[in-house]
């Protein structure tokens, strides 16, 4: 019997009272696969990913993480504990420092042990946050923050890793940094889906890309193909 | 230049008051009339009453000993709230405007800080008003020389309070200084207390600004014209330098107080008290790291929750320090006075407060469920209730603490024993109490609002009470019950059985109604 693929999603929708943010999407991504979904702003990309990881429920349609439902208890523990999601804003404990965060969470799903500072350091070096370990969130700017949200995600083991706009307010050695390490994980047979307006962001990473447009799938393919398609409507290949 | 630029903001002032005229002359002295007659019949009403109830608790011998120490921890008080907001806020689109523009800052600033000044002096004259009502009661009578010199020397300490938040709102510095100083005040305030009873009151009184408000009263005729001299010079002094740090006042703590403002008037609209709050907490800033201390991750993942809110708790000490004091005074009122009928339901409210000060964490939690979903792995409900460990154990081992200071003292009331176990065993109740009130929030939801306007013949008020006070009265009565049982049981075979049913039951239906919460 095959294992159930890292995402699978089946027509989903969401709707904000009349506004049909999200319609029919469905998408299933299988270990070692990145996917870029790309589109412009309002076209329902950032609902897609809150979709799928769980955040909010949709109107329509199912979700599976690796067959399991992120929307229903007790089937969303074990979804939370394969999904690993980094949001287009930050969401992380006030009164916590960048460090414990990281603790936090590797405490949380069960993998604290005698080397778990060892990761937690090599991670904070590797992200630059080795210097901000004792700050709290507050203290921290915008793309600082966003690597610790991202050192959340890359923490702990996860069968898929949502990330959404995770190139906003890094700069651009942090955004090499972060392919390198998104290509990495990819290699190592964990399903990526991203968005992303920065269809260069994408080349050399995602196999496959979906153009959203008014919260439906306009384009889908090889994401060289849909990313030559998208320059052709207009987009700018960064 | 110093003309020119005053000049221009004359002229701004003149322009804006073109465009948006105030209230005319009539209208504010109608406003005047309305309150002064209002005072007058309110008064004149309430007097007798006031004056009985007051002339127990202010005597010329509570005044003097009590009067400097609770001065001291006013001006801390009134300081400290420059940190967050303080006497001159500017609006939003003034900082934008006015800030921006090549205006004088100080005298962009003189007019709030008028205002302020004035709220300060009116605020201080009430207390003296109060405070006299209290000292003439019983027959005792005042003098005209100690109805012009308390109220005089309290409106100064009221303006001098508002020129101390006027530097704590221009100067970081200031503002730790004033976090460090209103704990600290509290201390002095005590020692002043214990230094005017051994029979230092000279010396109190003539200790500093708080003493010397309170001469006329307290001290001798002729003392009190040097103090009151003495404490107008020190007024009007930090009143200019007040006034002077306000023209050069960072544009940056404008920026973060008129914010503040907009976000907690914004909130109070809505009636939402703890975005309020946190608005203002904001204009505080992030507050200092504290270094070292740091606790090591547990390895199951069933404590990280613990942990977490263990990490919160030492990184603010100040919070846990007050939540202790708290519970250690219920605690103590809870054995020591159990047999008083009111005293259970007091000290559960206390316990109540306490926990609720220290579940700080899981209102974060609320305030922002998404994290937990991102971060953590166990359903919300769950990581909710998990938060009640920390509290519960700070609070526990504060009332076992005042439990067994109350036994050393021997003060145990009938029952003492049993009393002082079950003060600990009604804990997770009500901090479970407090956390089921935390879970709601600080918004009062458009249902309650609406469901008052409908049904309800106070016109929503006392459906919107209901709700605030639903948890808090839990509280009270399944904290207060156990204890009550024992307290007021002639044998206690008879009373205490059912007091650990309760106290062993209601915390595991309040848990499992916590842990049902969904996000």
């Amino acid at each position: 019997m095959n294992d159930p693929p890292p995402l699978e999603a089946l027509e989903v929708g969401h709707s904000y009272g009349r506004l049909a943010a999200l319609r029919d999407f469905s998408l299933t991504i299988v270990p070692g696969q990145c996917v870029a979904l790309v589109g412009a702003n309002g076209s329902g990309k950032s609902t897609a990913v809150r979709t799928l990881a769980g955040l909010i429920e949709p109107t329509a349609g199912q979700v599976r993480i690796e067959g399991f439902d992120p929307h229903r208890e007790p089937d969303a523990e074990h979804a939370r504990e394969r999904l690993a999601l980094v949001p287009d804003n930050p969401l992380l404990y006030e009164d916590l420092t960048v460090r414990e965060h990281l603790e936090l969470v590797t405490v949380a799903h069960g993998l604290a042990g005698s080397e778990s500072d060892g990761r937690i350091d090599d991670l904070l070096d590797r992200l630059g946050l080795a210097a901000r370990a004792d700050f709290h969130p507050a203290e921290l700017s915008r793309g600082m923050r966003q690597k610790t949200q991202l050192a959340c995600a890359l923490i702990r083991p996860a069968a898929l890793l949502l990330l959404d706009e995770p190139v906003v307010g890094l700069d651009p050695p942090s955004q090499a940094l972060l392919h390198a390490i998104l290509a990495e994980r990819k290699a190592a047979g964990c399903a990526v889906l991203l968005t992303t307006h920065q269809l260069g962001f994408a080349d050399g990473l995602a196999d496959r890309g979906v153009l959203l447009a008014e919260g439906e799938v306009v384009d889908t393919g090889r994401y060289r193909e849909v990313a030559e398609r998208a320059a052709a409507a207009g987009w700018e290949i960064a | 230049m110093g003309d020119r630029v005053s000049a221009q903001v004359a002229t701004v002032r003149a322009w804006w008051h073109v465009k948006r005229p105030g209230p005319t002359l009539g209208a504010r002295l109608d406003t005047l009339y309305t309150v002064a007659i209002s005072t007058a019949i309110l008064g004149a009403l309430l007097y007798g009453t006031a004056s009985a109830a007051l002339s127990r608790w202010i005597t010329p011998d509570t005044v003097a000993e009590w009067g400097p120490a609770i001065v001291l921890v006013a001006l801390a008080v009134v300081a400290r709230w420059g940190s967050w907001q303080g006497p001159v806020v500017f609006a939003e689109p003034d900082v934008g405007f006015l800030l921006g523009a090549p205006l004088s800052r100080r005298a962009l600033a003189s007019r709030p800080l008028a205002r302020a000044v004035a709220w300060g002096a009116c605020g201080g004259a009430l207390v003296a008003a109060v405070t006299l009502v209290g000292l003439g009661g019983r027959g005792r009578g005042v003098e005209a020389f100690e109805v012009v010199g308390l109220g005089l020397g309290l409106a100064l300490v009221g303006v001098l309070a508002v020129a101390l938040a006027g530097h704590v709102e221009c100067s970081a510095r200031a503002s730790r200084a004033a976090a460090v100083a209103l704990p600290l005040s509290v201390v002095v305030g005590a020692g002043l207390v214990v230094a005017a009873r051994s029979g230092a009151q000279t010396a109190v009184l003539w200790s500093g600004p708080w003493g010397w408000a309170l001469q006329p009263e307290a001290g001798s005729t002729a003392a009190a014209g040097g103090a009151l001299i003495t404490l107008a010079v020190v007024t009007a002094l930090a009143l200019l330098s007040a006034a002077r740090r306000f023209g050069t006042c960072p544009t940056e703590r404008h920026v973060v107080r008129a914010e503040a403002h907009a976000g907690a008037r914004a909130s109070a609209w809505n009636w939402d008290a703890r975005t309020a709050r946190l608005a203002l907490a904001r204009a505080g800033g992030p507050g200092r790291v504290r270094a070292g201390g740091r606790l090591r991750p547990p390895r199951r993942a069933a404590l990280a929750i613990a942990w977490r809110d263990a990490c919160a708790s030492l990184r603010a000490p100040a919070r846990t320090l007050g939540a202790i004091v708290l519970a250690v005074a219920a605690g103590a009122l809870a054995v020591a006075a159990a047999p008083h009928p009111a005293a259970e339901p007091i000290a559960a409210l206390g316990i109540y407060v306490a926990a609720g000060i220290v579940l700080e964490p899981l209102r974060l939690e609320v305030d922002h469920p998404s994290t937990s979903q991102i971060l953590l792995r166990r359903p919300f409900g769950r990581i909710l209730l998990a938060h009640l460990a920390v509290p519960i154990a700070i609070v526990a081992v504060a009332v076992a603490l005042a439990a067994a200071g109350v036994a050393a003292a021997g003060d145990l009331p009938e029952h003492g024993g049993a009393l002082a176990v079950l003060a600990v065993l009604v804990v997770p109740t009500v901090v479970a109490c407090a956390a089921l009130s935390s879970r709601r929030g600080g918004r009062v939801p458009i249902s309650v609002l609406a469901a008052g306007a409908a049904g309800d013949p106070t016109g929503g008020g006392g459906t919107v009470i209901a709700w605030l006070v639903r948890w808090p009265a839990a509280a009270a009565v399944l904290g207060a019950l156990p204890l009550v049982i024992v307290a007021q049981a002639r044998a206690l075979a008879n009373g205490l059985p059912l007091a650990l049913a309760i106290a062993a039951c209601a915390p595991v239906v309040l848990g499992a109604v916590l842990a049902s919460t969904t996000r």
